[in-house]
């Protein structure tokens, strides 16, 4: 298998709030720790990216910008691409035509990740939620369907090859161990077959470490009733760590039952405010990503 | 105290960032709503159906169902099926038959009411109309769609509203063959441009899709109004559900100040899982008991939750302060997923009976 660091373009995606922000980020500490020239690109003016970057370089892809630049491209034209961009018509167009919008934007990342772009080794998207990030992935696909011929058709064609060589690309998911997470990544991975496409890897986020054991919670159970007021709250908080592992031990083994891919976990930090010593630890959690 | 908020009210939205229990919080809301005599539909796009799961219902449909339960009220739950909403409307709106079978084959529309980004929050919205106009409910609980951010859902129907909006289809809808010189010159180069830029068999499909729907887009637009007037009604109440991530914080600050900029009814924020650490909560003198090894593991976990708990409670604190005097309601960290109808209400006692902080 291919490590993951030495392909050209890494999308992250994964339902909402489960940290992609932040794996995104760790991966390139990780990734220019190595020597790799990495860039971070954005596609909805995260202000957060640019925070835990550690110095990664960001690149924030505006969905109307990459429009006119597409446009500008098609057309060879600056100054009708300018036009053209901001025509009510071509707004309503690009807003109508599915998927042209995702495929901008994905086409924007293939176009920084190429190999003949000469300036960075190793693209890392720090993607959508899983729904528009699956919809990002598959837009070139469908576009090739719903324009059947000429210099679009053939361009989506490129980028669609160039999504499913796993020589060049990989999708990264990443997930909480809790339920629905883990359901909806379980889902991506067969989506994204069913696209003929395919979940890399997973990065399981926050997973709290087994503090304590079974038996060690049924002593704490027995001594509920015994203790002060102060001293019953720290073991009920004991029991709730111990219980909170658990759950999330067996959704740890039912996201690893139900995918085929490698599953890496990431420790819960209890300082949720992320610094550069946080990033770099979970750079280093990464490493053991193939 | 989510009562307050809501007493007159006969909408109740629940918006905010993914991942921060937006559906659990709102059946819990409806819940107690019924509990406190009302006739409650909460409607909800649950792709999980969880909340199916968690009502005792083995499955939610795109029409309401009676959910069995020991209350003075009613309640009711459907799950929006976002692509049939769609298609109910075009056979409401289509003018004959041939209309409404061009449209639902077009594979523009069939993109459109099924993927495209602001159709499934658009649809949320006119099933709220629908079932509002119907005057079914005392009251109507939306759980918005799974978008990348709260605001999304906001910018949703004007994207879908300038989209269908007749003055921007005339432009589609040629008479004739489709780039005839009929259109002025400057037309008909942007077209053969866009046609270069998107492909010229999708442009020719785009303008059959814009003449069948043209029909019909003076009935879309007088809905979307309307579906404008009854979220801006003073009967309505936006409430942002949120968690005390920093970044979900963030978006609720943001989505609170772009409520008030449009002039939509806030009615508060909710929290959900945050981190309680009880006051006097100690694990020294457990030695003895535990032995020093568990009793130091013990207490390094006490020392992690706190800490959890002051950095969340900074962070609310300038939620608070941002809010003004909105009301801000917190619900903990429970110890079980929500699963079933009394799990509701253990989020509801906290929803319903703990007064809202306005200091």
């Amino acid at each position: 298998m291919i490590s993951f660091l030495n392909r050209r373009l890494v999308v992250v995606t994964g339902k909402g709030g489960v940290g992609k922000t932040t794996v995104a980020a760790a991966l390139a500490v990780s990734a220019a720790s190595q020597g790799k020239r990495v860039i971070l690109c954005e596609v909805a003016g995260h202000p957060r990216l640019r925070a835990v970057a550690a110095g990664v370089p960001v690149h924030s892809i505006d969905p109307d910008t990459a429009k006119v630049e597409w446009l500008r491209r098609q057309v060879r034209s600056g100054a009708l691409a300018g036009i053209l961009g901001r025509s009510s018509l071509f707004q309503l167009l690009t807003a109508a035509a599915p998927g042209l919008a995702e495929l901008v934007t994905i086409g924007k990342v293939w176009d920084m990740a190429r190999v003949e772009d000469t300036r960075h080794d190793l693209v890392i998207l720090d993607g959508p939620p899983t729904g528009q990030g699956l919809a990002l992935l598959t837009a070139p696909r469908s576009y090739t369907r719903l324009a059947r011929a000429g210099a679009v058709h053939r361009q989506a064609l490129r980028i669609d090859g160039f999504l499913r060589d796993r020589a060049r690309t990989a999708v990264l998911g990443v997930a909480l161990p809790e339920e629905m997470p883990v359901n909806e990544t379980i889902e991506l991975a067969t989506r994204l077959g069913d696209h003929g496409l395919r979940l890399d890897a997973v990065v399981l986020n926050g997973l709290h470490a087994k503090r304590f054991t079974g038996d060690e919670a049924t002593r704490m159970a027995k001594l509920d009733g015994r203790v002060s007021p102060g001293k019953r709250a720290a073991l009920r908080l004991a029991q709730f760590e111990y219980g909170r592992a658990r759950k999330q031990q067996a959704e740890l083994r039912r996201l690893r039952h139900g995918l085929e891919t490698s599953v890496t976990t990431l420790p819960f930090l209890f300082e949720p405010e992320l610094g550069s010593a946080e990033i770099e630890l979970l750079a280093r959690s990464l490493e053991r990503l193939s | 105290m989510i009562a307050e908020v809501l007493e007159r009210k006969g909408i109740c939205i629940c918006a905010g960032p993914g991942g921060v229990g937006k559906t659990t919080t709102s059946a819990a809301i409806a819940v107690g709503m019924a509990a406190r005599g009302r006739k409650v539909a909460v409607l909800t796009i649950d792709p999980a159906r969880r909340l199916a799961d968690s009502l005792g219902l083995p499955a939610l449909g795109n029409e309401e169902r009676r959910v069995a339960l020991d209350a003075p009220g009613e309640l009711w739950a459907m799950m929006l099926d976002p692509k049939r909403t769609f298609d109910q409307l075009i056979e409401w709106h289509a003018p004959d038959e041939r209309t409404r079978d061009a449209v639902l084959h077009n594979r523009i529309y069939q993109e459109l009411s099924s993927a495209v980004a602001g159709s499934h929050e658009y649809m949320a919205m006119e099933k709220l109309l629908e079932l509002h106009q119907e005057g079914r409910y005392d009251m109507l609980v939306l759980d918005t769609p799974p978008t990348r951010s709260a605001l999304d859902f906001l910018d949703a129907p004007k994207r879908l509203g300038a989209f269908i909006d007749s003055r921007s289809l005339r432009l589609f809808t040629i008479p004739g063959r489709f780039g005839a010189n009929l259109l002025g010159r400057g037309t008909s180069l942007a077209f053969s441009t866009m046609g270069k830029a998107v492909g010229i068999d999708l442009l020719r499909d785009l303008s059959e899709f814009f003449r069948s729907f043209g029909d019909m887009s003076s009935g879309f637009r007088e809905r979307a109004e309307r579906v404008n007037q009854l979220l801006a009604d003073r009967h309505t109440a936006f409430l942002v559900v949120t968690s005390p991530r920093q970044d979900a914080i963030d978006e609720a600050v943001f989505f609170h100040h772009r409520l008030l900029d449009a002039g939509l009814p806030f009615g508060g924020v909710v929290v959900n899982r945050v981190h309680q650490v009880e006051d006097g909560v100690t694990a020294r003198g457990l030695d003895d008991a535990l032995g020093e090894d568990l009793a130091g593991r013990v207490a390094a976990n006490v020392e992690d939750y706190r800490r959890l708990a002051e950095r969340e409670r900074r962070d609310l604190d300038v939620l608070r302060r941002r809010l003004r005097r909105r009301p801000m309601i917190e619900v903990p960290e429970l110890d079980d997923d929500v699963h079933d109808i009394d799990g509701l209400r253990r989020v509801g006692e906290y929803l319903f009976e703990h007064a809202a902080d306005l200091s």
